[in-house]
C-alpha cells in the first residue's frame, strides 16, 4: 500500500539559494509527524510546499493517491495552522470556524451543527461570539485548530503551534493538542524548532539540516541513536569524543581517542573499518559520577569539578579533565539535602558500554 | 522645602549639578506635554478659532457700502450699546433655489469623484503594498511627485490636455476614434478628472498605510480554508481595509466640496459648485455677509463626515 502522504524528491530553490533539497518522506494515515530543525533549515519551506503556498522547482507531492502538486492551496485537501494562528481579526469565533466550511457550500443548519461540535471538542461553546482580540493566546490557539479541524482535512498542517504561547502554557496545550488530533485520528504535519516539543507530541520526527533530512524516526530513536554529530548535538546536550576504531567485531567496537587514557568500549558493531576516523557520543544522563575510581576497565574518566547548574529536579556537572576537555554529566537529586561533589572536588566518571552511540558521519 | 533641601544638595554637590536645571521642579511651568500639546492647540485657536468667528460674525452682520461691506454687530449710540444680528442672510440661503441646488451639485460631484477616486487609487495602492519594500518608497513616491509642482499648474495643465485642440483631443483624431474634437474642457467631465486627479494621492496613502500592515498569513488563511483568490479578497482584505477607505475618501470628499479652483478652470455653465458660488458672493456681489453665511452652511454641511472619519480614525488608532 502508499503511504498517505508522500513527498517525491522536492526541491524548492529561491533564485540561487536552495531551500529544500531532493527531499523524499513518506508519512502515514494517523500520524503525528514533525519536521524538526534549526531556524533557515528549509522545514517551512517543506511544509508551504504541502499547503500550496509555494511550488516546488521539483518534484511531486502525493496525498491519499492524488498528486497534488500543481493544484492551488484553496482546492487542496490539506489545511494549515499558521505560527500567528492568522485568525480573522473582523469575525467571531463562529464566524472564523464557519469560514471554511462556507466556502464548501454546506447548508447553513449543517455549518451551524459542525461548528457546535467543533467549539464542543476544543471545550470552548461559551466564546462563540467573542472577537479574537478578546481571547486569550491558548484560546487562540484553539480557534485556529478548531478553523482547521471543522474543515475535516486530509492532512493538518500546524507550523510552529506553540511558538506564540509562554513556557507554561504551552506545556499543557502540547499534550492538549496531541489529544484533539487523536481524537479526530487527524494525520498530522508539524514544523518546530523546539526539540522538546516535537518529542513531547510527535510519534515521528525528521530532523532537517540545510535543506535536507538527516534523519528520520521516533523521538527514542532520534535521542537514543542519532545516526550523525548534528543530530546527536541538536536534540539535548552530548559528549562528543573524536577517535579511531581500534577493535572491530560483530558484537563490540574499542575506540581509542586522545581525549581519555583508556578507550571507549561500545557494545554493538559499527558498519566501518579498522581505523576509521568516528565520533562517540555520549548523553550526560547516562555518565554516573562519584568520588572513588571505578573499577571498571573501559569508558573511565576523572576530572575536577568546574561548573554546577542546579535545575532542580537535577543538577548538571561540567567536569574538566586533565587534557581540558569538559564533560557535561547530569547528577539526578534524588534526596534533598544530599551531599554531593562541589566545584574543585576531583571526581570520577564511568558509563555502561551500552550507553554510547558511535558516529560515522 | 524640599527645594531648598534640593538646592543645598546641589551646591554640595558642586558645580555640575547646579548646570543641571531640573524644569519639573519649578511648579508654575506647565509639563513637558502640556507644552507639546499647546502649540498646535495654540496654532488651530490662532489660525482656524478665530477666523472661523469672524466669518460667523459677518454671516450675522447685513451688507454695506463701506470698507469693509457690512455693518458692525455692536454699535454705541447714545450712551446705548446696540447689538444688531441679522438672521436675514440665512434665511435668504432657504429662499433662493441657487444655494440649495449648489449644496446638493457639489455634494453629488464630491461623492462621484470620490467613488471614482477610490476605484483607481484602491488597486494602486494594493499594488504598491504588495510590491517589493525596496520597491514601495519609490512608487509612493511617484504618486506624490505632482504634488510638488504647483497645483493651480497642473489644473491648467489639464486645460491644454482637455480643451478642444489640446492633447487628447488631438491624440483621438489622429487614431481615429473621432472625427471632430469632443467638447470636454467646461464639463463635469473635466471636474471629475480634475478632482481625481488632485485629491488622489491622498486617498492612496492612507488606503496603503492600512493595507500595509495586513498580516499576509491572513489572505493564506483564508485560501488555505479553500476561498477562491477573489473571495479571499472581497471577504479578507477589503472588510480590514475598511478603515483606510473611509479616511481616504473623508480625505477626498470633504475638500471637494468645498472645491473652487477646479470648477473655476476646469468647470462650465453646468456646473454648479458651492466654491463657485461662495467666489462670486465675495467678489462678484460683494456680498460678505451672504458669503459668510454660505461658508458657515456648508461647513455645518461637513461636520457630519468629519465626525464619521473622527470616529473610525480613532478607532483605528484603538487597533
Amino acid at each position: 500500500m502508499n503511504p498517505f502522504v508522500e513527498i517525491q524528491g522536492i526541491s524548492k530553490r529561491f533564485d540561487d539559494f536552495v531551500a529544500v533539497r531532493d527531499t523524499n518522506l513518506s508519512i502515514e494515515q494517523g500520524e503525528l509527524f514533525c519536521l524538526l530543525g534549526a531556524s533557515g533549515c528549509g522545514k517551512s519551506t517543506l511544509l508551504r510546499m504541502l499547503a500550496g503556498f509555494e511550488s516546488p522547482s521539483e518534484g511531486r507531492i502525493f496525498i491519499d493517491g492524488t498528486d497534488v502538486t500543481t493544484i492551488p492551496s484553496y482546492e487542496r485537501p490539506v489545511n494549515m495552522m499558521f505560527q500567528s494562528y492568522a485568525i480573522f481579526p473582523h469575525m467571531t469565533v463562529e464566524q472564523n470556524i464557519a469560514f471554511g466550511l462556507k466556502q464548501e457550500k454546506q447548508s447553513k443548519t449543517e455549518i451551524r451543527k459542525r461548528v457546535e461540535e467543533i467549539l464542543e471538542l476544543v471545550e470552548m461553546p461559551k466564546l462563540a461570539k467573542r472577537k479574537p482580540h478578546q481571547l486569550s493566546g491558548g484560546q487562540r490557539q484553539r480557534v485556529a485548530l478548531a478553523r482547521i479541524l471543522a474543515k475535516r482535512p486530509k492532512l493538518l498542517l500546524l507550523d510552529e503551534p506553540m511558538a506564540a504561547l509562554d513556557k507554561k502554557l504551552r506545556e499543557q496545550m502540547q499534550l492538549e493538542v496531541v489529544d484533539i488530533l487523536e481524537s479526530v485520528n487527524a494525520t498530522c504535519i508539524m514544523v518546530t524548532h523546539d526539540q522538546e516539543e516535537a518529542m513531547t507530541m510527535a510519534s515521528r520526527i525528521a530532523i532537517m539540516h540545510e535543506g535536507e533530512i538527516i534523519q528520520v524516526g521516533t523521538p527514542n530513536d532520534i535521542y537514543e541513536m542519532p545516526n550523525c554529530r548534528y543530530t546527536a548535538n541538536f536534540i539535548g546536550s552530548v559528549n562528543l569524543f573524536e577517535g579511531k576504531v581500534i577493535e572491530d567485531k560483530a558484537d563490540h567496537v574499542l575506540i581509542d581517542t586522545t581525549k581519555l587514557e583508556k578507550p571507549i568500549f561500545v557494545d554493538h558493531g559499527i558498519t566501518g573499518t579498522l581505523g576509521m576516523d568516528v565520533t562517540v557520543a555520549v548523553r550526560p544522563e547516562k555518565i554516573s559520577l562519584q568520588r572513588e575510581p571505578f573499577d571498571a576497565p573501559h569508558n573511565c574518566a576523572s576530572g575536577t569539578v568546574r561548573d554546577i547548574a542546579y535545575l532542580g529536579s537535577h543538577s548538571i556537572y561540567h567536569v574538566e579533565l586533565e587534557n581540558g576537555k569538559i564533560l557535561l554529566v547530569n547528577i539526578s537529586n534524588l534526596e534533598r539535602g544530599s551531599e554531593q561533589p562541589i566545584w574543585e572536588e576531583k571526581v570520577f566518571l564511568n558509563w555502561h558500554p551500552h550507553s554510547s552511540v558511535v558516529l560515522t558521519q | 522645602m524640599a527645594s531648598s533641601q534640593q538646592r543645598r544638595f546641589d551646591s554640595i554637590n558642586g558645580d555640575c549639578m547646579l548646570a543641571k536645571l531640573d524644569l519639573r521642579k519649578i511648579s508654575w511651568l506647565p509639563s513637558g506635554k502640556t507644552l507639546v500639546i499647546a502649540v498646535p492647540y495654540l496654532w488651530m485657536l490662532l489660525f482656524f478659532l478665530v477666523p472661523f468667528i469672524i466669518v460667523l460674525k459677518i454671516s450675522f452682520s447685513s451688507a454695506a457700502i463701506a470698507i469693509p461691506p457690512f455693518t458692525d454687530l455692536l454699535s454705541f449710540a447714545d450712551e446705548t450699546l446696540k447689538i444688531t444680528i441679522e438672521f436675514g442672510n440665512y434665511l435668504f440661503l432657504t429662499e433662493d433655489k441657487l444655494y440649495w441646488v449648489s449644496y446638493l451639485s457639489s455634494i453629488k460631484i464630491a461623492f462621484t469623484a470620490t467613488v471614482l477616486c477610490l476605484l483607481i487609487s484602491y488597486p494602486l495602492a494594493y499594488a504598491i503594498a504588495r510590491a517589493q519594500p525596496t520597491w514601495r518608497n519609490i512608487l509612493l513616491m511617484l504618486v506624490v511627485l505632482p504634488s510638488w509642482t504647483s497645483f493651480l499648474i497642473r489644473i491648467y495643465a489639464w486645460m491644454g490636455i482637455l480643451k478642444n485642440n489640446g492633447y487628447l483631443n488631438n491624440f483621438l483624431i489622429w487614431l481615429g476614434a473621432i472625427d471632430q474634437p469632443v467638447q470636454m474642457l467646461n464639463t463635469n467631465f473635466a471636474v471629475y478628472i480634475g478632482i481625481v486627479y488632485a485629491y488622489m494621492p491622498f486617498m492612496v496613502l492612507p488606503i496603503y498605510t492600512n493595507l500595509v500592515k495586513h498580516d499576509p498569513s491572513l489572505v493564506e488563511a483564508s485560501l488555505d480554508l479553500g476561498a477562491p483568490p477573489w473571495k479571499t479578497f472581497l471577504s479578507v482584505t477589503l472588510p480590514l481595509s475598511k478603515n483606510g477607505i473611509i479616511a481616504g475618501s473623508m480625505l477626498v470628499f470633504i475638500p471637494s466640496v468645498g472645491e473652487f479652483v477646479i470648477p473655476e478652470l476646469l468647470g462650465g455653465a453646468e456646473t454648479l459648485m458651492i466654491g463657485k458660488v461662495l467666489w462670486q458672493e465675495f467678489f462678484s456681489n460683494r456680498d460678505w455677509p451672504i458669503a459668510s453665511s454660505v461658508a458657515i452652511i456648508m461647513l455645518i454641511i461637513l461636520v457630519v463626515p468629519i465626525l464619521f472619519f473622527h470616529h473610525f480614525q480613532s478607532n483605528e488608532l484603538k487597533e
